[in-house]
């Protein structure tokens, strides 16, 4: 996990306990999730991303239902000395230092994290997928080259990166590279997307490796199938295990990258709300002393959404693990 | 050895030549103005911006221009080694004002490390030696908790609580011993390291524990407890020796990774280390100090990890004979 934000984000040192996943066989999936179903921990986390999913969801019916919209500012949410007024039976969240709805803008900071994130999850991992296939499966001078790349971005320190990246693309509101980097929420998604891919090229090359030998791949071979048939018929099936384990990795390590980038003023525009961006609104000139609302609510949902998919990620690689380990038992 | 040493070495240059072409690639080819009126600052006069451009080299092809930009890096410029340039904002060299910072970050993560590593550890095997007991299920909430609490939720909330509310602990910002004595200094930084170390800690524990429990299943153990040694000992002896391995080398990757990963602690307690010192350049608009910062922090960990490499090798020689 952490790497950088990276370090500080969950997915790196997570990558060690990919390790022994194997894939259930065919027919397995359903003794998976009844071991998944039985976990209370993990439905807990179900749970809980449930409701703040459906929670994003109904956020602009929730914004009309109050009448305050994300953006609006209320004056007389503002004492005269500039202050935020805290929650009430309107403002059940309290106002931020402009006089928004604090517990609206929560709401909408849970519609941009989880679009963030698994936008950004899904992109990564088509990516790591094709990277780590086509490196496993060529070997060689294309697998040495892919790996190499892929070791490079292990190391770098991806916060730093990605605060460049969003950085040189801001400086004109048109983007960069002729308008396909533009500053917003995009960019935020494909900058994340960019540098979460490694952890998954690097166990897939590893798993195809060992598939590369296996007789169903040579038989496949014989029979005269082609390099782009084997791949996505033969070894894509078998690395769909660890393709689930990294995604209940990465989702929470995106969300987090997503706040903090946030946080610093480089994520989604000012327009957008997000909970980074709110705790960096509640930390500057201390406010938070003040005005605790505004630290409380957006960090707690984040925290609670972080806890969730970490709980539903422990469940599933418990649960594959039970069954790699029942399969290996039994022979 | 000397040949898995060569092969090393060979892979780190290879390595830093990507690291120059990634970072040359974001700052020369991706902006959509040209590099020299992004180097120079906010409000960058003409005459700057053809002085960047003659410094930078901008008027030779981009290939050229990349040649030039790891020329720089590797043999230094006008302003020393590693050639880092110079900042058109402050108007000083970015090697002079990193210098210092370098020094507060790896403070930060050193005493973080510590705390992780006494905190992570002992919990994580605790935990594994009483599987399925209170402790067990306590250590596993309170892992679970340091992983999802985002550093600078947790950092804020620490602030209010301990300074502002309990006033137990003091405020932000860095107070250096030589100006106001090591208690102050020391005082000042308990916070930041805990809040740092806590993810880290949840992390260890969290692979302790699996690595622990991993081990007792092992046919060693069976053996050690079936010579009649007492438990305690065949702990001490086999079990934590065999578990606690694997970790060495991740700590040593942590560690080295955390020069990029203080930004955030960084930037919550006001300290400033290198990763303070890159976002207050972004809002400057100073990029020749953040592509410094970017640079070193990424040339660092490549060169930490090789270290690790080399270490590990050492000890395992497994690892040096090709798997």
């Amino acid at each position: 996990m952490s790497a950088g934000i990276t370090s500080v984000l969950a997915p790196r040192g997570s990558a060690h306990e990919f390790g022994g996943v194997l894939t259930p066989q065919r027919g397995t999936w359903r003794e998976t999730w009844s071991l998944f179903r039985h976990d209370r921990f993990a439905m807990t986390g179900l749970f809980l991303v449930a409701v703040i999913g459906v929670l994003a969801l109904l956020g602009p019916l929730l914004a009309q239902l109050v009448g305050h919209p994300p953006n609006q500012t209320f004056d007389f949410m503002v004492t005269g000395q500039g202050l935020p007024r805290g929650p009430s039976a309107s403002f059940l969240f309290g106002g931020d230092q402009v006089g928004r709805d604090v517990f609206v803008r929560t709401i909408y900071g849970a519609r941009t994290s989880l679009t963030v994130a698994l936008v950004a999850a899904v992109t990564s991992t088509i990516l790591g997928l094709l990277i780590g296939v086509t490196a496993g499966y060529y070997g060689g001078f294309v697998d040495i080259i892919l790996s190499r790349i892929t070791d490079v971005f292990l190391a770098l320190p991806i916060l730093l990166f990605a605060i460049s990246i969003s950085t040189v693309a801001s400086v004109t509101t048109a983007g960069a590279l002729d308008g396909l980097l533009k500053p917003g929420i995009w960019l935020v998604t494909s900058v994340i997307a960019f540098f979460s891919w490694p952890y998954l090229a690097r166990i897939v090359r590893g798993q195809v490796i060992s598939l590369r030998e296996r007789e169903f791949i040579q038989a496949a071979e014989g029979l005269g199938a082609g390099d782009f048939r084997i791949m996505w018929h033969e070894v894509m099936p078998n690395v769909i295990s660890p393709v689930l384990v990294y995604l209940t990795l990465i989702v929470p390590s995106n969300v987090l990258f997503e706040a903090a980038l946030s946080y610093f003023g480089l994520g989604v525009p000012e327009s957008t709300p997000s909970w980074g961006q709110m705790l960096a609104d509640a930390t500057n000139n201390s406010l938070f002393t003040y005005a605790w609302w505004m630290m409380l609510f957006p960090g707690l949902f984040l925290f609670l959404t972080m806890l969730g998919f970490n709980l539903i990620g422990d469940g599933v690689r418990d649960a594959f693990d039970k069954m790699s380990g029942s399969a290996v038992a039994g022979g | 050895m000397a040949r898995y040493l060569a092969g090393r070495l060979l892979q780190l240059v290879i390595v830093v030549l990507l690291i120059l072409a990634l970072t040359f690639v974001i700052y020369f080819v991706i902006p959509p103005v040209s590099p020299a009126v992004l180097f120079a600052g906010k409000h960058p006069t003409p005459q700057l911006i053809e002085q960047v451009k003659q410094n930078l080299g901008l008027d030779h092809p981009i290939w050229v221009q990349y040649l030039l930009f790891v020329k720089r890096f590797v043999f230094g410029d006008q302003w020393g080694w590693p050639g880092l340039g110079s900042s058109y904002v402050t108007h000083s060299s970015v090697k002079s004002l990193i210098g210092g910072r370098l020094v507060i970050t790896a403070t930060l993560a050193c005493g973080a490390a510590l705390v992780w590593v006494c905190l992570g550890i002992p919990m994580g095997v605790l935990a594994a030696l009483r599987r399925g007991r209170l402790f067990d299920r306590l250590s596993l909430g309170l892992s679970l908790f340091f992983v999802s609490a985002p550093v600078f939720w947790l950092g804020v909330m620490a602030l209010w609580l301990f300074w502002y509310k309990l006033g137990v602990a003091p405020g932000s910002g860095y107070y250096p011993p030589s100006q106001y004595g090591f208690g102050a200094w020391v005082g000042h930084l308990i916070m930041p390291w805990i809040v740092l170390a806590l993810l880290y800690a949840g992390w260890y524990s969290r692979m302790s524990r699996a690595s622990v429990l991993d081990v007792l299943r092992e046919d060693f153990i069976r053996t050690a407890r079936a010579k009649g040694i007492s438990e305690w000992r065949v702990v001490a002896r086999h079990v934590l020796r065999a578990s606690l391995t694997p970790l060495a080398t991740m700590f040593g990757m942590d560690l080295a990774g955390l020069l990029g990963g203080t930004v955030i602690v960084e930037q919550v307690f006001n300290l400033q280390g290198m990763g303070q010192f890159a976002v207050e350049s972004v809002f400057s608009g100073d990029l020749p100090s953040v592509l410094a910062v970017t640079l070193i922090v990424a040339i660092g960990v490549t060169l930490a990890n090789v270290v690790v490499d080399v270490l590990y090798a050492t000890l395992d020689p497994r690892v040096r004979l090709g798997r």
